[in-house]
């Protein structure tokens, strides 16, 4: 790509090494290329090819309307589908003007928090993985698990939901539905704290995470980082706090925010 | 602070740095948005960025934009969002310029998230950002000949012979 000829004698003049990572590799969790300049096991620079899986999902919306974009939006981060619906519900009932009942806007909030704990499940549990503890993901996915049948009880699907329509939900919350959730919400806390024993504290988990490629606040308000990873970094901004939609602003609950000075 | 007392203090404060008729203000639903002429983006953002009581120090976002029915002078658009985090003061700036001149100043000395946001807007509209440190294409292949989001590209690929009516219910 970008690296010449010239510049990989260089670095082996200078003892660096040239890999190519990817575009398919399995710590990549996804196709992207990255030429790595390295010096020894430190990645000294990379030039990222990050277009292997663009879908072109605008131009596709360009000529739909819009509940059959809604579809799309499942696929642009298929770990948590429910919360991109909901955002696309929500531009389109802030274009048409829409006024949302109460209980919709809380149900949704119970799904996309649903899809929220889903999501970190996976981010958790797969740098666990990566880092070469595989226990606490098999123990915690099953957690995972019944999250998606929650979203079958409320929706019929799994992974894509397509969940929730334009100005509200598509159906009330089953009985069956709210069982499954009072089921999850009674035994997922105690699975959480003992992923969190048997992970986080881990000498080999520690050894392989902490100090390795950190980021400052200052270089993440530079880099316009966002979600997690910006608070990972120190800065005490949660759009649901902030700026909050579909009811936020009725609930109360603890944003965590790293502390750690670089 | 609602939204329209604060578009309507950042437009004073910039016709107060730039002068009379430099920027228009609209309200779009919960967003002061600035319609600001395409020569002064650079400064303006500058200004915006760097201001203390403005302070609009984190790049949100920003994209292309191309409207084929408007006026030839407004065909193509670019949209800055920025936010304040400590007052929590949102803003959008707009510029439109015709086909016939893409160039902007990059805004990566500003904020370098700009670079790949940059990258995209070349890539999929031909915007041209002068000072840009590697304006080359980010998602699609790099030998592709045309900008894909422009709407007079067609959904599908009109030179596909593969993609018959009868197989896909048409």
């Amino acid at each position: 790509m970008d690296i010449k000829q010239s510049e990989i004698l260089e670095a082996a003049e200078k003892n660096f090494s040239v890999l190519n990572l990817g575009p398919t590799h399995p710590a990549t969790h996804g196709i992207f290329q990255n030429i790595l300049k390295m010096d020894g096991e430190i990645v000294m620079e990379a030039e990222s090819t990050i277009g292997y899986i663009h879908r072109a999902f605008e131009k596709i919306a360009e000529r739909r309307p819009y509940n059959q974009i809604t579809t799309l939006t499942d696929r642009l981060n298929y770990c948590s589908s429910p919360i991109n619906n909901m955002a696309w519900h929500m531009t389109v009932e802030k274009l048409i003007n829409a006024e949302i009942p109460k209980r919709a806007q809380y149900l949704r909030v119970i799904i996309m928090e649903l899809a929220r704990i889903a999501d970190h499940i996976i981010c958790d549990t797969v740098i666990a993985v990566d880092t070469g503890a595989a226990t606490g993901y098999f123990h915690l996915f099953q957690y995972r698990e019944m999250i998606y049948e929650i979203y079958e009880e409320v929706c019929g699907a799994r992974l894509t939901t397509n969940i929730g329509r334009i100005g509200g939900l598509e159906r009330d919350f089953s009985p069956k539905a709210w069982e499954k959730l009072r089921k999850f919400m009674s035994t997922f806390p105690a699975a959480l704290k003992e992923f969190d024993k048997l992970v986080t504290r881990n000498r080999i988990f520690m050894d392989r995470t902490i100090g390795v490629g950190c980021v400052s606040k200052e270089m993440a308000m530079k880099y316009s980082f966002s979600g997690p990873n910006m608070r990972a970094a120190g800065i005490d901004y949660d759009v649901r706090a902030m700026n909050p939609y579909s009811s936020y602003e009725d609930f109360e609950f603890d944003i965590p925010v790293g502390l750690a000075e670089l | 602070m609602i939204v329209s007392e604060l578009g309507q203090y950042i437009q004073d404060k910039i016709v107060a740095k730039f002068g009379e008729g430099t920027s228009k203000l609209e309200i779009h639903y919960d967003f002061p948005v600035l319609i600001v002429s395409k020569s002064l983006v650079y400064d303006l953002l500058d200004f915006l960025k760097n201001d203390e009581s403005l302070a609009f120090n984190y790049l949100t976002t920003m994209c292309g934009a191309h409207y084929p029915n408007a006026h030839t002078e407004m065909e193509f658009g670019l949209m800055y969002q920025l936010h304040n985090f400590e007052n929590n003061n949102r803003v959008r700036i707009k510029v439109f310029m015709p086909k016939s001149d893409l160039n902007m100043k990059s805004m990566t000395p500003l904020w370098p998230a700009a670079n790949w946001m940059e990258r995209e807007a070349y890539d999929f509209y031909g915007f041209i950002f002068s000072g840009h440190p590697n304006l080359k294409r980010i998602l699609n292949m790099d030998d592709m000949n045309y900008h894909p989001m422009r709407k007079e590209y067609p959904l599908e690929d009109a030179t596909r012979h593969d993609k018959e009516d009868k197989y896909f219910g048409r």
